[in-house]
């Protein structure tokens, strides 16, 4: 007696576990999202800032009951594969995740030498798309499987050019460039040409290698051409230290970066004294934001949210990859499919930056409202200065 | 002649690390490839001491030395004093493991973002034109004295002479009834501590960060290789060459191929002199 | 029993590559390609520093000159693949001889430091001379040969599985070439200049002649992998060639898998290229443990991981008879 009636209550408890896990199948789904991203080796710093905003965005999507996709709820499941920094580990990763035999869709990619590792692997492959939130790339008509929603490195060249037009009594042009940074480096001649045909004359073209920490060289041979302003491209944290040691040596003229140089790099460097007359030319970060009223709300609330979960202020790239996740949740949407590459390829080809409100950053609307032009997208830039220990900006560039 | 200061600065840095690094090659033999880690750590420290127990600078930097020399006392008690029977090869390897294990926990703690040590005089000289930050002045004599020091203490005292003879023959040197296992541990020790010192000073002027030690010890050994080994006077003005050359060739030549510089230098020495600049005797 | 244990390890070596092929897994493939990769590199380090003694820390540049110049080739030249995989390995063994008799005055950690800088001014130049390598941009649109053979016996060299056939080949003969070698009066020589150079030339062998030859080996096979690499890839650019990411690591699969060894390079190649894939663990745990790792195989095995076989037959022998060394 006592036997049957524990064995019916197996029974039932048995059904009824069947019953709650088809239950739970129908109701989420997961979705599994890969992130590729520099956690170790030279690039963690802005790696690791950049996982952790495209953490913070799956977080909020599955916190807000998942996303919707057709006639399916996803609970997104964020698969994060380390590249080391190197290419071999990035492309080893990327044949990983291809190698479970479904469609991928991948985020991260901070490296331009990582990204232009795999993009061999994945250029003809219709099962693959990766949005690119780091690497300062250029993208050919044949890169069908990448998007890149992050400013592209062009822009930066052009909009110092016009920065430097604009400032009166400046004639000579001092260039420091750091050598690892693929996306600067390929720029260079450029911003030669156009600086030459505008007029200048550039006294100086110097290198250092990223994570350098003297830059007493460098400084000296470009002081040596008596320049009236030094362009500095590279990371925030390099470019505090050449501020830095440039003033050390003496140089006390204009000086203008591009390097999303946050507050944490100038207190690093111990450069505060050295930051007068530096300009910083960036896409704005969620400070600039907040101190520049452009969708300041959004951006405090992503701020306050990153800060809360990671407890440090988020990176240069951060803004750009929780803004990734979303175009790519709801170009998802938009083609009514998780598996269906092509569709979503021409949903991400015609998104439109208001059908994702979640983008914090000032995109600049391509044809027809789209985010991505082939794509690549646009972005205000900001011209930041440092005052009373942080920076604010001083104004846009459209 | 403002490249001449800033190669001595730089310079200084690596005499210091090398001079550390040449008597613990030369009394052990050890090809201690983690010779950065204690320059990494007494880089490091001192801004975590200040920040956690609100210690005042020169403690902290005083600490950060002290660890240095723990960590080299370290390696060698624990490790590599136990290894005297293995072949080189398993040495370097074993030195190597310990950079990969000591600066993957430095980066988990303290991050790889590169900082400098806040807190040392600001002034910068101007002599002539030629701007002289007055920490690069004191790191300069400091890696003169503390040459200075180590030589005296090789050449006059007791435990000076007895790593002397480890130097020459360890074998003969147990014979004689040194307590080699002992002297290990202080060349080991005061290696470590003048890597220290290196940290700390380096900290002050320049900015440091957790992966730094590997390239640091990559530095070091070519000062004490071109230099011509088991000279302590020859790693120090080694040092200040290797710095000197970097600097000119950066700033006359092409900043891109720094490194470079100081590579075909060393090389171009070894084609002339196969045992180093300061080679004293024909084969170690 | 060592006899028994070679035997083993090629039905191992080709029961291993066969299994790959058939799983036809883009990951393992892609990961067994590395491992390969790593193993010749490791292979040509044996000739001078397992076998000859000299420690040779500047493999990258060979290796670096047989990718780019496998990326030269197919890019600016478009030729086949065939073309880079003779050219490149005669490039590399002509530039080790040139440069080789210089070199190869220094001894010990002079020679060690002095093909560090060859290998760290190589880097320098691939990363600065824009013009030429593309900087830190680098190089892609490295084409992969396309189908070789005919009808079934046909192999396309564009996919993975092609090349992952292609580089099998060229690694098991490179691995019987080495067995040959490993048996011959030159490599006899070799170890007789590791033990006691001034004795080997006493015995009337020019000495200088076998190292130099030793030391184009190495830049021969080193390039031979970088042209590999290059194919593998598709895409170059001067970070893997640098000093931490290859001639250091090729170094260590040598030595923690057994320096002089046959196996040694495979067995090396194997742990420490698959540990770091088969680990889930964060990052910097994961480094931690693989450092660890190195330590305890070395303290353990310091004549690597090939001696495992021998250490615990002698230690069975030891344990039979209070037995010397």
């Amino acid at each position: 007696m006592l036997t049957s009636k524990f064995r019916k209550f197996r029974l039932g408890a048995g059904v009824a576990g069947i019953i709650s896990l088809f239950a739970s199948s129908a109701i989420a789904e997961t979705l599994t999202l890969f992130d590729l991203e520099a956690l170790s080796g030279p690039g963690q710093t802005n790696g690791v800032a950049q996982a952790n905003a495209v953490k913070l965005a799956v977080e909020k999507i599955n916190e807000s009951g998942g996303l919707q996709v057709g006639d399916t709820t996803y609970t997104i499941e964020l698969d994060v594969h380390d590249d080391r920094s190197t290419p071999t580990a990035g492309v080893t990763a990327v044949q990983k995740m291809l190698s479970y035999g479904k469609p991928v869709l991948m985020v991260g990619s901070l490296s331009g030498a990582v990204t232009g590792a795999y993009l061999p692997i994945v250029r003809d492959r219709d099962d693959f798309i990766s949005i690119v939130m780091g690497a300062a790339i250029t993208l050919t008509a044949e890169d069908k499987a990448l998007y890149h929603p992050r400013v592209s490195v062009e822009q930066y060249t052009t909009s110092t050019v016009t920065y430097i037009k604009s400032l009166p009594d400046v004639k000579r042009v001092g260039i420091l460039t750091d050598n690892k940074h693929s996306g600067f480096v390929q720029q260079t001649p450029l911003l030669q040409e156009l600086l030459t045909k505008e007029g200048f004359e550039v006294v100086g073209s110097e290198e250092f290698s990223f994570g350098a920490t003297q830059f007493g060289p460098q400084i000296s041979a470009l002081v040596r051409g008596n320049p009236d302003i030094i362009n500095i491209r590279g990371y925030g944290g390099d470019v505090a230290r050449a501020i830095k040691q440039a003033r050390d040596l003496g140089y006390t003229g204009q000086i203008v970066s591009s390097s999303g140089i946050v507050a944490k790099d100038v207190t690093d460097a111990q450069a505060d004294a050295a930051m007068t007359d530096v300009r910083d030319l960036f896409v704005p970060l969620a400070n600039d934001l907040i101190e520049g009223a452009r969708n300041s709300e959004e951006a405090k609330a992503f701020e306050d949210a990153y800060q809360a979960a990671f407890k440090e202020p988020s990176g240069a790239t951060s803004l750009s990859a929780y803004g990734g996740v979303y175009i790519l949740a709801r170009a998802l949407q938009k083609a009514g499919s998780v598996d269906d590459i092509p569709a979503i390829r021409t949903a991400l080809d015609e998104l439109t930056l208001d059908e994702v409100p979640e983008i914090i950053e000032p995109m600049i609307p391509q044809d027809g409202g789209r985010i991505f032009k082939d794509h690549q997208s646009y972005f205000a830039l900001v011209v930041r200065q440092w005052k009373d220990g942080r920076f604010i900006p001083a104004g846009f560039v459209e | 002649m403002q490249d001449l200061v800033n190669g001595l600065a730089q310079g200084a840095i690596y005499s210091l690390a090398g001079v550390g690094l040449v008597l613990i090659f030369s009394v052990v033999r050890v090809p201690n490839f983690a010779h950065g880690e204690p320059v990494m750590v007494a880089a490091m420290l001192p801004v975590t001491l200040m920040a956690l127990f609100n210690m005042p600078l020169a403690l902290a930097l005083v600490l950060g030395v002290v660890a240095a020399i723990a960590l080299g006392i370290f390696f060698s008690v624990a490790i590599f004093s136990r290894l005297s029977k293995y072949p080189e090869v398993s040495l370097l390897i074993i030195s190597l493991a310990l950079v990969v294990m000591i600066s993957s926990l430095a980066v988990m703690f303290w991050g790889d973002a590169a900082r400098q040590t806040p807190g040392s005089p600001s002034t910068v000289l101007n002599w002539g034109g030629v701007r002289i930050p007055v920490m690069w002045i004191i790191i300069f004599f400091m890696a003169l004295a503390a040459t200075v020091a180590l030589d005296a203490f090789i050449r006059y005292t007791t435990p000076g002479r007895a790593m002397r003879a480890m130097a020459l023959n360890p074998f003969a040197a147990k014979l004689m009834g040194i307590p080699v296992a002992r002297y290990h541990a202080l060349a080991f020790g005061i290696g470590s501590g003048l890597a220290g010192v290196a940290g700390a000073l380096f900290s002050l002027a320049f900015a440091v960060q957790s992966s730094m030690g590997a390239a640091i010890a990559l530095k070091a050994f070519i000062v004490i290789i071109f230099a011509g080994m088991g000279s302590i006077w020859g790693a120090f003005a080694g040092g200040l060459l290797l710095g000197l050359v970097e600097s000119y060739g950066a700033s006359y030549l092409s900043s891109g191929y720094r490194d470079t510089f100081g590579f075909i230098f060393l090389l171009g020495v070894l084609l002339i002199k196969p045992n180093g600049l300061f080679a004293r005797r024909a084969n170690g | 029993m060592v006899e028994r244990f070679g035997y083993v390890g090629w039905v191992l070596l080709l029961g291993g590559l066969v299994g790959i092929y058939l799983l036809n897994d883009g990951y393992y493939t892609t990961v067994a390609l590395l491992m390969m990769l790593w193993a010749i590199l490791a292979i040509g380090l044996n000739f001078i520093l397992g076998y000859a003694g000299y420690f040779h820390l500047g493999l990258g540049a060979f290796y670096g000159l047989g990718a780019y110049g496998a990326a030269a080739l197919g890019t600016k030249y478009q030729m086949p693949m065939i073309v880079a995989l003779i050219v490149m390995p005669i490039a590399g063994a002509i530039l080790s001889a040139i440069i080789g008799p210089l070199l190869l005055r220094t001894r010990d950690l002079y020679f060690a430091v002095a093909t560090l800088a060859l290998g760290m001014i190589i880097s320098d130049v691939t990363n600065n001379w824009v013009s030429v390598t593309g900087g830190p941009i680098g190089i892609g649109g490295i084409q992969r040969p396309g189908v070789i053979g005919f009808g079934a016996f046909s192999i396309d060299g564009r996919t993975l599985p092609g090349m992952f056939i292609i580089v099998s080949t060229i690694f098991v003969a490179l691995m019987i070439a080495a067995a040959i070698a490993r048996k011959s009066n030159f490599v006899l020589i070799l170890r007789g200049i590791k033990s006691d150079d001034l004795m080997t030339r006493s015995f009337g062998f020019p000495t200088t002649v076998y190292k130099v030859a030793a030391f184009a080996i190495a830049g021969a096979i080193s390039a031979l992998g970088g042209v590999l690499y290059a194919h593998i890839v598709q895409y170059i650019s001067p970070e893997p060639f640098t000093f931490f990411a290859a001639s250091f690591q090729a170094f260590v699969v040598l030595a923690v898998g057994g320096l002089g060894s046959l196996w040694g390079p495979v067995l090396g190649s194997v742990l420490l290229t698959g540990l770091p894939e088969f680990l889930d663990l964060d990052p910097h745990m994961k480094l931690i443990i693989y450092g660890a790792v190195l330590l305890i195989v070395t303290l353990v095995l310091p004549k690597g991981l090939a001696s495992a076989a021998q250490v615990i037959s002698r230690r069975r022998k030891t344990a039979m008879k209070e037995g010397t060394e």
